[in-house]
C-alpha cells in the first residue's frame, strides 16, 4: 500500500501523519485519532452517522478520503462542545428534548444540525425533517430530533442577538 | 388533543414523585458529546480484525475448502476453516441445535459464514477474503416454503426425529367449539396474507470484542447484545469452560429491536480467533452482511376464514399459517407460537383453530424482531375484520367497538387463555380517532389515499412462550455504601430505552437517595446478577419490579434500626425524599439516611439489640405470573 503524509486541523489542533492513500477520513478520525463519535453504519453514504465538517461544510467522511483533507480544517462531534460543561446549542438541545434513543446516529446527527443552522436554516416539524434526510435514525421517528433543531435554531438566534 | 398530547400524558408517580417525571438522560451526555463508547468503537491494544468468507451460493455440499493462499498473504495471523471448529457443539437460539458457527460440510443459505479471517488491520484481512477458495456441489435451491414442504423436495436439514421433510415443527391452537361457529354463520369470509422478510437494520451492527485469557483460561466478550446471561452461558457451553469463567459486557448498543440476541457467529469466532492468535479479535459485520446475512422477520403466508353473524358478530376464526424459518430454525417457533396466540387480538371470539407449520427453506435465517410474531398477526387479521365490516355493511370502527372484550367483563380470558385484567381498548378506540381525527380524515381523504385504524394487544415479558425456559426471570441488585449512595446494577440490557435513568427513579423513590448519588451499571455478567435480559418489552416489568424489591429491602433494614432509635414502629416510618432521612410519618422526627448506612457497616454498638453490622446488599428476583401454554396453545403469556 503506498502511504502519504498528510496533515490537517482537527478540531482545530494540528495533526500529522502518515496514512495509506486509501484510507477513508472517517477510519483515520476514528482509528487513527480514536475520534469514535464519529459512526459509520452503512459504507456508501446512505446513513450519515459518520458526519463531520470539512472546512465547514459537511461531508459524509466515509466517502472522503483521508488524504483529501490534507491542508483542510476537519471539525467532529469532539469538538463542537466549547467545554466539558458548557455543550453546543445544538448537543444542549438534543439533551434538553430528548433527541436521541440509542445515539449511534447522534453525532451524525448532530454534525448535520449544526451545519445547517450555522447557514441559518430556520427549521419548522416539516422542514426540520426534510433537512436531515441524510441522516437516518432507526429508534426515534425523527420527532424529537426535529423539535431539538427548531430548540436549538431559537437558542443560537438568541446568542446570536 | 395532539398525538403528541396523548403520548406524554402523566405516568404514575411513586413517593416522591420521581418515577413517571421526566428527569435528563443518564446516557445523555456521552451521547450527544459523542464519548459514548459502543462495542464497534473499542479499540484494545494489539486488537486484531476478523473478518467472515461467507457462502456465495445458497444450497450446496462444500466440497474443499481452501485456504492456504490466504494464509501466506502480508498482515494475516491466522485462518480459521471449518475443520477447526468442526468439534465444537451446534448453536441456537432455539430449543433445536442445528446451526454450526462454520458450515460444516453443507452451505444452507448465501452468506453462511464458512472461514474466518484474522488480520492485523480491516484491510488485511478484508483482502485475505480473496486467498479463500470453497469448491460446491450445488443442491436444488428452495426459497419457497410450500416448494419445501412438498413430499419430494430435497431436505434442507437431516437426522433431526422431530423434523417432517422441511417441516421444522406444527403447531396447533384450538380453542373452543369452531365447527359449531362455522355451522352457524349466516356470512363466512376468507382471504390470504402474507408477509415480508423485514429487517430490523439496528444502525450498529452486531459487533464482538473477545479476549481469551490464556493463563486463566478465561473469557471476556463486549458485545452488541440484549442478553448478556444467556450469552455468557451459550459461550461456556460452546467452549466447554464453566459460566464463572466467561464475563460478557454490554458497552452502549445501537439499536437491537430482538435482533441481537443469542449466540451470533461473529462473537464465537472473534473468541475462538482470540484463542488462537493470543490478541484481542473484534469481528463488526459491514451493513452488507448485516442486510443479508442476520435474522430478520419471519415472512408469514395466512390463510383467514371466519364465521360471522349477520348482525356483526366474530363467531369463529379460522387459520392456515406457514411461517418461513430460513435456513435455521432458531428462535422461530416460538415466534410462530406467539403469533398464533395474539390472533384473536383484543378480540371476543368463542372459537379458534389455527394450524401452523414452520418451513426451512435456503434464506437467512429468521426469528425475533420487534413484536415477535404479533405484526404479522395483527396485519392479517386487522385487514380481515375491514373486509368483514365491508361485506357486512357495518362501519369498521363500529363493527371492532361490537366485537371487543368489553371492560364489564373483565378480568376475562380470552380464547386463548390470555387474562385480561384491565383493556382499556374501547377507551383506546375513542383516544385515537379524535387524536388522529379519524372521521375528518375519511371524509377529507384524496385519491389514492389509505386510512386505517388497528387494534392489537402488546405486552410486557413473556419468556414461558420460549420452549426453553418455564422461567420469565430477571434479576436487579442494590448496594448502599456507607455513605448512603448507592450502586445499582441489572441483567437488563439498554440500547437506549433510557434503563439507567428509570432505574435511579425507582431506587430514589424507594430510598430517598437523589438520582445523583445513585450510580447504575448494566448488563456485565461479572456484577449484574443473572437474568434473561430485555425484549419483549419487560424490562420495567420485570428487573423493574425486581428492582422495586431489592430496594425495599434495604429501606426495611433501615427502618428498623430507626424504628428502634426513635422508638416507634417500622409502620409509622416513611422516606422524606427532600431532606434524604427515615421519618416518622406526619412528624418532623426523623434519622438521615447516610447515618443509618454508615451506622449498619460500621458501628455495631449503636444498633438496636443483637443486630450485626453488615453490608447493605440486596438482589431480588422477578418472575412473572405468565404460564406456559399447553398443546392447544392456551395460556396466559402475559407477563403484566
Amino acid at each position: 500500500m503506498r502511504e502519504l503524509d498528510i496533515q490537517m486541523s482537527v478540531n482545530e489542533r494540528p495533526v500529522k501523519q502518515r496514512i495509506g492513500v486509501n484510507t477513508l477520513l472517517r477510519d483515520f478520525l476514528r482509528e487513527d485519532l480514536e475520534l469514535t463519535g464519529t459512526k459509520g453504519a452503512c459504507d456508501d453514504g446512505m446513513c450519515g452517522s459518520c458526519s463531520v465538517h470539512l472546512d465547514g461544510e459537511v461531508v459524509k467522511s466515509c466517502l472522503v478520503l483521508a488524504a483529501d483533507a490534507n491542508g483542510r480544517s476537519v471539525r467532529t462531534i469532539e469538538g463542537l462542545a466549547d467545554s466539558d460543561d458548557v455543550l453546543h446549542p445544538v448537543q444542549q438541545a438534543l439533551l434538553d428534548e430528548f433527541g436521541f434513543q440509542c445515539g449511534f446516529c447522534t453525532p451524525g446527527m448532530a454534525m448535520t444540525m449544526v451545519y445547517l443552522l450555522e447557514s441559518g436554516f430556520q427549521p419548522d416539524q416539516e422542514s426540520a425533517r426534510e433537512s436531515l434526510v441524510g441522516n437516518i435514525c432507526r429508534c426515534t421517528g425523527y420527532d424529537r430530533i426535529a423539535d431539538a433543531m427548531i430548540l436549538a435554531a431559537s437558542t443560537m438566534g438568541e446568542n446570536n442577538a | 388533543m395532539t398525538v403528541k398530547d396523548v403520548k406524554t400524558r402523566d405516568a404514575a408517580s411513586g413517593p416522591s414523585g420521581l418515577l413517571g417525571t421526566s428527569i435528563p438522560n443518564r446516557d445523555g451526555r456521552a451521547i450527544v458529546t459523542g464519548r459514548a463508547k459502543y462495542t464497534v468503537d473499542l479499540q484494545p491494544p494489539r486488537l486484531a480484525i476478523g473478518k467472515i468468507y461467507r457462502s456465495q451460493v445458497g444450497h450446496a455440499l462444500i466440497t474443499s475448502v481452501d485456504a492456504s493462499r490466504a494464509r501466506e498473504m502480508e498482515g494475516v495471523l491466522d485462518v480459521i476453516v471449518p475443520d477447526d471448529v468442526a468439534h465444537l457443539p451446534l448453536v441456537s437460539t432455539g430449543p433445536r441445535l442445528e446451526m454450526p458457527l462454520l458450515a460444516q460440510g453443507k452451505v444452507r443459505y448465501v452468506g453462511e459464514p464458512i472461514a474466518v479471517v484474522i488480520g492485523e488491520t480491516e484491510e488485511a484481512a478484508e483482502a485475505a477474503l480473496a486467498g479463500i477458495t470453497v469448491e460446491y456441489e450445488n443442491l436444488p435451491l428452495l426459497l419457497d416454503p410450500e416448494l419445501a414442504m412438498e413430499a419430494d423436495a430435497v431436505l434442507i436439514h437431516e437426522g433431526y426425529d422431530d423434523v417432517d421433510g422441511n417441516i421444522a415443527s406444527r403447531q396447533n391452537t384450538k380453542n373452543g367449539d369452531i365447527d359449531a361457529a362455522f355451522a352457524n354463520a349466516d356470512v363466512v369470509m376468507s382471504e390470504r396474507f402474507q408477509t415480508t422478510k423485514q429487517h430490523a437494520m439496528p444502525l450498529e451492527t452486531h459487533a464482538a470484542v473477545a479476549t481469551w485469557d490464556l493463563d486463566a483460561d478465561f473469557i471476556t466478550l463486549w458485545s452488541s447484545t440484549q442478553q448478556s446471561h444467556v450469552l455468557r452461558d451459550t459461550v461456556a457451553r460452546v467452549f466447554s469452560l464453566p459460566s464463572s469463567k466467561v464475563r460478557v459486557i454490554k458497552p452502549y448498543v445501537g439499536g437491537a429491536f430482538g435482533h441481537k440476541t443469542g449466540l451470533n457467529p461473529n462473537e464465537a469466532m472473534a473468541i475462538f480467533g482470540s484463542k488462537r492468535t493470543g490478541r484481542p479479535v473484534k469481528i463488526a459485520l459491514s451493513r452488507q452482511e448485516e442486510f443479508a446475512c442476520t435474522v430478520s422477520r419471519n415472512p408469514q403466508d395466512r390463510r383467514v376464514e371466519v364465521a360471522l353473524s349477520k348482525e356483526g358478530r366474530i363467531l369463529g376464526w379460522r387459520e392456515k399459517i406457514i411461517q418461513d424459518a430460513g435456513a435455521y430454525a432458531g428462535i422461530s417457533a416460538s415466534v410462530l407460537g406467539l403469533s398464533s396466540w395474539v390472533t384473536a387480538g383484543p378480540y371476543d371470539i368463542a372459537a379458534i383453530d389455527l394450524e401452523a407449520v414452520l418451513v426451512y427453506t435456503n434464506k437467512p435465517p429468521s426469528g425475533a424482531f420487534r413484536g415477535f410474531g404479533n405484526p404479522q398477526s395483527t396485519f392479517a387479521r386487522e385487514l380481515m375484520l375491514d373486509m368483514c365490516a365491508e361485506r357486512l355493511g357495518i362501519d369498521r370502527v363500529e363493527f371492532r367497538r361490537m366485537n371487543v372484550i368489553k371492560k364489564e367483563s373483565l378480568p376475562k380470558r380470552n380464547v386463548n387463555g390470555l387474562l385480561m385484567k384491565t383493556l382499556p381498548i374501547e377507551e383506546a378506540i375513542d383516544i385515537a380517532t379524535e387524536a388522529i381525527g379519524w372521521d375528518a380524515l375519511n371524509r377529507n381523504k384524496g385519491p389514492n389515499t389509505g386510512v386505517g385504524l388497528a387494534l392489537m394487544i402488546e405486552w410486557g415479558g413473556g419468556c414461558r412462550w420460549v420452549d426453553a425456559w418455564d422461567s420469565d426471570m430477571s434479576s436487579s441488585a442494590v448496594t448502599m455504601h456507607p455513605d448512603g449512595s448507592v450502586f445499582v446494577t441489572s441483567d437488563a440490557a439498554d440500547s437506549g430505552q433510557g434503563h439507567a435513568t428509570v432505574f435511579s427513579q425507582i431506587v430514589a423513590d424507594v430510598l430517598g437517595v437523589p438520582p445523583d448519588k445513585i450510580d447504575v451499571s448494566l448488563a456485565d455478567t461479572a456484577t449484574s446478577p443473572y437474568g434473561l435480559g430485555t425484549f419483549a418489552s419487560r424490562t420495567m416489568v420485570v428487573q423493574g419490579t425486581a428492582l422495586f424489591k431489592a430496594a425495599t429491602r434495604i429501606r426495611d433494614q433501615l427502618f428498623e434500626i430507626a424504628a428502634a432509635d426513635l422508638e416507634v414502629h417500622v409502620d409509622d416510618l416513611e422516606v422524606d425524599s427532600s431532606e434524604h432521612r427515615v421519618r416518622v410519618k406526619g412528624t418532623d422526627i426523623g434519622k438521615s439516611i447516610a447515618e443509618l448506612a454508615a451506622r449498619t457497616h460500621l458501628a455495631k454498638g449503636s444498633l438496636p439489640g443483637d443486630t450485626q453490622v453488615s453490608a447493605l446488599v440486596a438482589t431480588e428476583t422477578h418472575d412473572t405470573p405468565s404460564e406456559v401454554p399447553d398443546a392447544n396453545g392456551y395460556g396466559n403469556f402475559a407477563g403484566n
